[in-house]
């Protein structure tokens, strides 16, 4: 996850990244087995109905009232009383929160993640990458300040709304290591099909350096063409809506930018993050995202863009 | 032959009795521009099954457009914002201006014909709604001249839909014509409930009746409670818009999810709204192919009336991902998957018919089978959906498209496009082809499930729904690929059709009588029957009239014994029966064609579109031709007061419009009354869940003045008292002392609503949410009440300048009615404002 | 209305008046006012079940005498077969909805 020389990787082209069924965390691992059985179960169902009805086509002798009873009665009921006795304390299990559990606070935005870890302790503020551990509990709480957003990474646990007003906690227990997918699944307006984001999950040790590491100040290197790519943007005024720690405080309208660089992706989990796409974006994201509520820097120069890409290519 | 009865001084017979036409020429429809004048139920049928099938066809493209631009991954066929606008529209098309029309054009079209009767009990009604979801269609897809379709998703969730997140008039769109369009459902509603109670055969118990009429009698009343939620959340949205209103505003103590349970307490019931017809198509249709009748009509009945009731209670299955308690979630889980039970009691019932006799394979029957395979698979991914942990991972994905659409076309298309071949017969008087139609029905099946069950995986994989485009090579390429193809196939299959449509107009075999050999009234005469339907109205002794009753197809129809062959007043009639028992009850008068209704819907649709334009004095021009129209359609004088003979069971007489609670158009105002206590139930329900969930703001409200609600409340007893006197008089012949009572009527209405919103004063509609549905609550009761006071002014008018005669006291036995219910939904009112006051 | 013929629409309309006092009472115990604590809300829940329950079962034993006396093949049979299943399947509707109420312990689980 550190780049060396590289950048780091992306779920984008990685197949199955979003998938339900992959099951990396607790959430998905106790619906899976759900999905399955209910699929085979009610498969069977289907071709006994349709070979009832051959049956049924071919057969000379009118059907007794049975028919309707196991039918109509008994065969929905068993399976409806098995539906339920299986699927309730599955969902109790899926709601019940950790008392240990790490808080991450997520806001939807339109259309963008604000994540902050720990809220009420150190509250570091990232954006559209999650960093999470691997076998610790963890609790989302869930806002919105704008429309409604849902928050869903199908392969650690179902979704839950984003929803203005309304606080909502979704456990999560990650189980395996690795990179997946997350998306937007409630329709929130021009863009939202391109308003997903990034999960990585590291051991828990990895995780604790990681988080020692980030709380700081963006580390920036001092290469010449960094620094006046620093300058651009402060020139520019992004600091009106994005923070730095250490380079400009206090701005909440987008995103964090602190550690920019290190995330796998771009634009809400959608371009690979590198100094070209960085570039693109900042002059045109108009046209990549159409709704974002960042306007399109293309009053900028050519060298403006490179430096300013660079910078925050730089920023891990 | 001749009346014996002495005619009443008022009874002016030759305004619209045409005394110089015979039965043919009284019957017959105007033709060229004056047909928009006609209200004959076959005429009104066909436009809605007309304009309802080029509504889906529009909307089918749209959904061509939709699987196009996801053939492929990151497309550029279509920018976002096109991508929005043509799902949302998909689906409001499809849900709004496609299968509720269609299947009151089949409700419009066959009720009549299957219960016995010469025409619907309201057929002025009907016309009125054609026309309303006609303006209101064109309405919506006007959006697309002005590039501000809807872009919210047919469901124009909060806060999305308001004017903070959607600019522009895309949303009022959206709101104002759907409204405009859902006036013909409920005016539907109404009139199935009175034309299936009021207007039977003789003979005709409710359980000699055919089944298709229980299922069009159930659907009826879940239109009549199931609509009017989303039309208080329409209105309630646009008032947001327009006005400002903080309904749905967190910030003012609103809340989003309001708008999802009141959309959601309509939308569920609406897709059973929209199965039910077909499923009562299939079973329909099967028995005929079979040749015996339906297995089990009395399960099949309680299958019916249960699955429309249980329907209501499932609605938060919609918002399992929304946060709610568990134990709520659990509830609603629970009832969704017991539905599954009447479900399965139809489904094996219609399975069960299959063993009865030898079936025969014909278009329709393959279209039953295919209704079979689809919807059982639908009906199953149903109940895993209903799953809530399952669910958190379905919803808003793939899954949730392919279920929905397995459901609807499945449930809903396919039965719709087998009583198409079956029926089309009974319309055009010719056969469509055996061939093509096979053509036409494997072209659909196969498209459709290659393009749906697919999706079933897609969303396991992660797709959620209403994405303009996807990212590469994350595992959704080939099977979106695969779904684009089979959409392409089934657009195949149903251009196909159109084509045979089209063709066999000219070049299908004429259709003999009763061409499949069913057993349905409806066939009794061989395509394509007479206007009338029935020259003398059957005397009917079986559920299956045809098969049993030799005597109706063992010689020409029109020779067939019955009633009301006789026309001593050489009006438009049918026989009218208890709602209950089916007996003989009354003569029902019909309405000759006339432009009233469109007039009416005219100026409907002009102040709904003024309002959209904020046009406001073009709103007030609009509104003073509805009021014109409706006027001249209820002022013609009743033609009750006297009896005439019908010409069955040894001299029968019956009274002609009976005024009586069990009249024809009593129902109807029981009918209307029950979807107005719906509306006014649905704004309750937006107060009391403010009120339990967002306490803080409820309490900090201000509270409504005590006295002026106590005030209003009294108002409201002392009207429903004139109202009782008024008839009460009327009914004893006092009319100038009824006309009095009701000139009291037209001055307490308007002081009763001046009660309530002075109750209102002290509460700023803006400042809360709570505060903002209390006067929601106002404004509804006294538009309730500015109906009794025009209506009482006619009445009055109509009294006092001696329009009516002894026996012609309906409107006033009507009116009573009508005031005790608005005097209960002002004590309502007034008891919910004293409540909060406390 | 005839008896038999309220007997089609009674049981339904029952269990949809059941399904109002549960939806209520898990409304007045899990939202913000909480103005039940979830014990009293749950013994509320399992007292309207029985009550309606009981009057269900009473619906469906009567209508099942009467499909019994009535000649087969005639109105009042359809109709009272169409009463008794409409009883059954309201029946256990009304029991289903006291599920969630029974299986869990507290709103939020």
């Amino acid at each position: 996850m550190e780049a060396d020389g590289g950048y780091a990787d992306s779920t984008l082209g990685l197949w199955g990244a979003q998938s339900s069924l992959v099951n990396a965390g607790r959430g998905a691992d106790a619906i899976l087995p759900l999905t399955i059985g209910m699929t085979v179960a009610f498969g069977v169902v289907f071709v006994l109905v349709l070979a009832l009805v051959w049956f049924a086509w071919r057969r000379d002798r009118p059907a007794g009232h049975w028919w309707l009873w196991s039918g109509g009665i008994v065969l929905p009921l068993v399976s409806i009383v098995a539906l339920m006795a299986i699927s309730t304390p599955t969902l109790r299990a899926l709601v019940t929160e950790s008392d240990d559990a790490l808080v991450i606070e997520v806001t939807g935005k339109q259309f963008w993640w604000d994540v902050v870890y720990d809220p009420d302790g150190i509250a570091l503020r990232d954006a559209n990458e999650i960093v999470l551990p691997r076998g610790r509990p963890v609790t989302f709480r869930l806002l919105s300040d704008n429309v409604i957003h849902s928050f869903w990474v199908p392969s650690l646990t179902g979704k839950m709304d984003m929803i203005p007003g309304r606080v909502n906690m979704l456990p999560v227990l990650a189980e395996e290591t690795g990179r997946f997918r997350g998306q937007c699944a409630e329709f929130c307006g021009l863009s939202h099909p391109r308003m997903a984001f990034e999960v990585v999950v590291l051991e828990p040790d990895a995780f604790d350096r990681w988080l020692e590491r980030t709380q700081g100040e963006a580390r920036d290197a001092a290469r010449p063409e960094i620094v006046e790519g620093r300058n651009v943007f402060l020139d520019a005024g992004c600091a009106a809506c994005h923070a730095i720690r250490g380079v400009a405080e206090g701005a909440r309208l987008g995103p964090d930018l602190t550690r920019v660089g290190a995330r796998g992706s771009l634009g809400g989990g959608m371009w690979r993050m590198n100094q070209g796409t960085l570039a693109g974006w900042i002059a045109d994201v108009q046209d990549m995202k159409p709704g974002a509520q960042m306007p399109s820097y293309n009053h900028l120069s050519g060298p403006e863009l490179r430096a300013l890409s660079a910078y925050l290519a730089s920023l891990e | 032959m001749t009346d014996t009865a002495p005619e009443s001084p008022h009874y002016t017979a030759h305004r619209k009795g045409e005394a110089d036409k015979d039965f043919d020429a009284i019957w017959a429809q105007p033709s060229g521009i004056r047909s928009w004048s006609a209200v004959n139920h076959r005429i009104v049928g066909k436009r809605f099954l007309v304009t309802g099938f080029v509504f889906f066809l529009i909307a089918g493209v749209l959904a061509l457009l939709v699987r196009t631009q996801l053939i492929v991954p990151e497309n550029t066929f279509l920018d976002s914002e096109t991508y929005n606008q043509v799902f949302t529209m998909h689906g409001t098309l499809m849900m709004f201006l496609f299968a509720i029309p269609m299947l009151e054009g089949f409700a419009v079209y066959l009720i009549p014909l299957m219960v016995g009767a010469r025409d619907l009990v309201f057929p002025r009604l009907g016309a009125f709604g054609y026309y309303c979801f006609l303006f209101g269609g064109i309405l919506v897809l006007s959006s697309f001249l002005f590039d501000a379709a809807p872009a919210g998703g047919w469901f124009m969730y909060v806060p999305l839909s308001t004017s903070d997140y959607t600019e522009g008039l895309s949303a009022d769109f959206w709101l104002i014509g759907i409204t405009l369009a859902e006036i013909a459902s409920v005016t539907a509603a109404v009139e199935i409930i009175a034309s299936i109670l009021c207007s039977r055969a003789p003979g005709m118990s409710l359980t000699k009746m055919p089944v298709l009429m229980w299922y069009f009698l159930v659907t009826a009343f879940m239109i009549a409670v199931g609509f009017p939620p989303l039309i208080i959340a329409s209105i309630l949205l646009e008032s947001e818009r327009l006005l400002g209103l903080p309904f749905f505003d967190p910030s003012l103590g609103g809340d989003p999810l309001l708008w999802q349970h009141l959309f959601w307490l309509f939308g569920h019931p609406e897709v059973y709204i929209i199965f039910l017809p077909a499923a009562g198509i299939v079973a329909t249709m099967l028995p005929t192919f079979v040749g015996k009748p339906l297995f089990g009509y009395g399960f099949v009945v309680a299958a019916v009336v249960t699955m429309g009731v249980i329907s209501f209670g499932l609605w938060a299955h919609h918002m399992f991902a929304t946060g709610l308690p568990i134990m709520s979630l659990t509830l609603f889980s629970a009832a969704s998957t017991m539905v599954a039970i009447p479900t399965g009691v139809q489904i094996f019932s219609f399975i069960a018919t299959l063993t009865l006799g030898r079936p025969r394979l014909t278009v329709p029957m393959l279209f039953i089978l295919g209704f079979l395979f689809i919807f059982v698979l639908g009906g199953l991914t149903g109940v895993m959906l209903a799953a809530v942990p399952f669910n958190l991972q379905a919803h808003d994905t793939h899954f949730v498209v392919a279920h929905l659409h397995y459901v609807l076309i499945g449930g809903f298309v396919f039965p719709m496009m087998g009583g198409l071949y079956y029926w089309m017969p009974h319309i055009t008087g010719r056969m469509m082809s055996e061939r093509i139609g096979t053509w036409v029905f494997w072209l659909m099946f196969a498209g459709f499930n290659l393009a749906f069950f697919m999706m079933h995986l897609t969303g396991l994989r992660g797709m959620p729904r209403r994405i303009a485009t996807y990212p590469e090579g994350i595992g959704w390429d080939r099977l979106n690929m695969l779904s684009t193809i089979g959409a392409y196939i089934l657009t195949a299959g149903i251009a196909l059709f159109i084509w045979d449509f089209f063709r066999h107009r000219r070049t299908g075999p004429a259709a003999g009588r009763n061409p499949w050999g069913a057993a349905t009234l409806e066939w009794l005469y061989p395509p394509v029957a007479p206007g009338y339907n029935f020259r003398a109205i059957p005397e009917i002794r079986a559920r299956e009239p045809l098969w049993e009753q030799p005597e109706f197809l063992d010689r020409p129809p029109d020779e067939i014994t019955g009633a009301l062959r006789a026309y001593p007043d050489h009006r438009r009639e049918t026989i009218g029966c208890d709602p209950v028992t089916g007996a003989p009850l009354q003569i029902l008068r019909l309405p000759h064609p006339t432009w009233t209704p469109l007039i009416s819907a005219f100026g409907i649709a002009l102040a709904f579109a003024a309002t959209l334009a904020s046009v406001y004095w073009l709103v007030g021009l609009g509104g003073a031709i509805a009021l014109a129209g409706i006027t001249a359609w209820v002022w013609e004088p009743s033609d009750s007061g006297v009896t005439r003979a019908t010409g069955i069971r040894h001299g029968l007489e019956l009274p002609v419009n009976i005024v009586d609670r069990r009249s024809h158009l009593h129902i109807g105002i029981v009918g209307t009354l029950l979807i107005s206590f719906a509306l006014f139930g649905s704004l309750l329900f937006g107060g009391l869940y403010l009120w339990n969930t967002e306490p803080s703001f409820a309490d900090r409200t201000a509270t409504p003045d005590s006295r002026a609600a106590l005030m209003a409340a009294a108002s409201g007893l002392v009207m429903a008292g004139l109202g009782w006197l008024a008839n009460r008089w009327a009914q004893d012949n006092a009319f100038r002392a009824a006309g009095l009572i009701d000139l009291g009527l037209v001055a307490l209405a308007p002081l009763t609503a001046a009660l309530l919103l002075a109750a209102l004063l002290p509460v700023d509609p803006w400042a809360s949410a709570f505060g903002a549905v209390g006067w929601a609550l106002g404004a509804f009761v006294t538009a309730h009440l500015a109906v009794v006071l025009w209506w009482a002014l006619i009445n009055a008018v109509r009294k006092l300048t001696g329009l009516v005669g002894p026996g012609q006291t309906l409107p006033d036995l009507l009116l009573m009615t009508f005031c005790k219910a608005t005097a209960a939904m002002t004590l309502v009112t007034a008891a919910a404002y004293l409540a909060v006051a406390s | 209305m005839t008896p038999l013929a309220r007997r089609i629409a009674l049981p339904a309309l029952l269990w949809a008046l059941h399904f109002i006092v549960v939806y209520a009472l898990i409304s007045a115990g899990c939202a913000a006012r909480a103005l039940a604590e979830v014990d009293v809300v749950r013994g509320l829940a399992v007292v309207a079940t029985c009550a309606a329950a009981a009057v269900a079962l009473v619906w469906l034993i009567s209508a099942g005498l009467e499909r019994r006396r009535a000649p087969a093949g005639s109105d009042a049979a359809a109709l009272a077969s169409a009463g008794w299943w409409t009883a059954l399947i309201s029946l256990l509707a009304i029991l289903a909805n006291l599920w969630p109420v029974v299986l869990l312990g507290s709103c939020t689980g």
